[in-house]
């Protein structure tokens, strides 16, 4: 099919803001810059675009030039804050493990301890604050193992939790997404990266019952099995 | 708008790993403005548009091993400042907003303040009165400086329609400035 001169002026005004831009391919300029050549006329065209580029950058470059570094800083300086704490216990613990115990504080503690035990009701006392100790580590120790649901948010190392990676329609509400989630039993543990990807995890269904319930949704543009891997601050009730 | 090369990306994003907070500052200096303009675009919120910025670059500094060089280096980080955009826009409670929804804005909002000021006060003003898909892309032709296929990433459409949209948005700009020249006491006659 040949190209009509409606047809051919319809694709200089398609590519004249990218030739403006310089953000064209090399066959798109060449064909751009024969057509110039040709037409004369377009560079009125042609003008009005490089007019209206440059009021469109000084527009947006008025722009203040810091912003978001206030917060950037505060962060850097929080990050800055959370290291130098962690820094600080461990050589404290370690010059406290380093240093050597005064031999006055001994000899006293022993003093102290050998006179309690000499006298019979201070004995008596400190034999009962022994037995309730071991009584209530053995109840809680039992009332762990009776809820081992738990186990993974007490400060265990973190385990691998299979979970979904699901992109949504990018018009897709927040209300839309907490629906479907809600419905097919579902919660977001991670995300948006910044592919716009979410990691969920099942709620109150099993891992394939929520695949083929995200599945069906048209909501959802893809879908994959994720291994997840919760920090020590995550709950997860695995089923 | 200068792009940063790939190589030069890649040399601040290598500083940013090894924990240089100066890296971090250029890329603020790079890309704060263009980022910010990004998302007050959709926003329309001074405040939330700038917490877009300080959120998108603090991506990049925790996860600046993620740039693969597959794309230029401002469409990565645009694409991460769309994901905020979003997430900021689904936060807002009641929902009300789709963001390819083509509605007209009804008021001149945050770009009003730059509108007075400069020669170009009339194509601002016009600009004003495009949709926010149309303005977004006039800015990310003309001041992101992107191809169609960059815009169509970052739009989420095909290429065809972003050169139909760029197209409207041009079309309405012509028509909104011959509309405001022609009323005689326009002062605003700046550009032909």
């Amino acid at each position: 099919m040949s190209d009509t001169p409606a047809s051919v002026r319809r694709r200089f005004d398609e590519l004249v803001p990218w030739y403006v831009t310089g953000e064209i391919a090399a066959d798109d300029r060449a064909w751009m810059e024969r057509y110039l050549a040709e037409n004369p006329d377009a560079e009125v065209a042609l003008g009005w675009h490089e007019g209206l580029g440059a009021t469109v950058d000084a527009h947006y470059s008025n722009l203040p030039e810091s912003v978001g570094w206030a917060g950037l800083a505060q962060r850097l300086e929080a990050d800055r804050a959370a290291k130098r704490s962690t820094a600080e216990v461990a050589p404290t613990s370690t010059r406290e493990r380093a240093l050597p115990v005064s031999p006055g504080i001994i000899e006293r503690a022993t003093q102290w301890l050998g006179e309690l035990f000499t006298r019979p009701a201070y004995a008596l006392a400190a034999a009962l604050i022994v037995g309730q100790a071991a009584v209530i580590g053995y109840l809680v120790s039992n009332d762990e193992l009776a809820q081992p649901e738990h186990s993974t948010t007490r400060g265990a190392p973190a385990s691998i939790v299979p979970a979904l990676e699901v992109r949504f329609r990018q018009s897709a509400t927040e209300q839309e997404l907490r629906a479907l989630l809600s419905q097919a039993g579902a919660r977001i543990v991670d995300g948006p990266d910044q592919l716009g990807d979410y990691v969920v995890v099942p709620r109150s269904a099993t891992l394939d019952e929520l695949r083929d319930a995200l599945k069906q949704s048209d909501l959802v543009t893809s879908l994959r099995p994720f291994e997840w891997k919760p920090s020590n601050k995550d709950e997860v009730k695995p089923r | 708008m200068k792009e940063l090369t790939i190589e030069a990306a890649r040399g601040l994003l290598d500083r940013v790993r090894r924990g240089d907070e100066t890296a971090l500052r250029e890329l603020q200096l790079h890309l704060g403005r263009r980022i910010y303009a990004f998302a007050l675009n959709r926003l329309h919120n001074e405040g939330e548009a700038e917490e877009v910025v300080t959120d998108t670059l603090w991506e990049v500094w925790k996860h600046a091993d993620r740039f693969s060089g597959t794309s230029k280096f401002s469409t990565w980080v645009l694409g991460i400042a769309r994901n905020k955009i979003l997430t900021a826009l689904r936060d807002r409670a009641p929902q009300s907003e789709e963001l390819d929804e083509e509605l007209p804005d009804e008021g001149f909002g945050p770009f009003e303040q730059w509108q007075r000021t400069s020669e170009g006060q009339s194509v601002q003003r016009c600009m004003e009165g495009l949709t926010d898909v149309h303005r977004e892309c006039l800015q990310l032709v003309f001041f992101q400086e992107l191809s169609v296929a960059e815009v169509a990433q970052l739009q989420a459409c095909p290429q065809n329609t972003v050169k139909t949209r760029l197209f409207h948005a041009r079309l309405n700009l012509k028509k909104c400035l011959e509309a405001l020249w022609s009323q005689p006491n326009s002062s605003a006659r700046g550009r032909q």
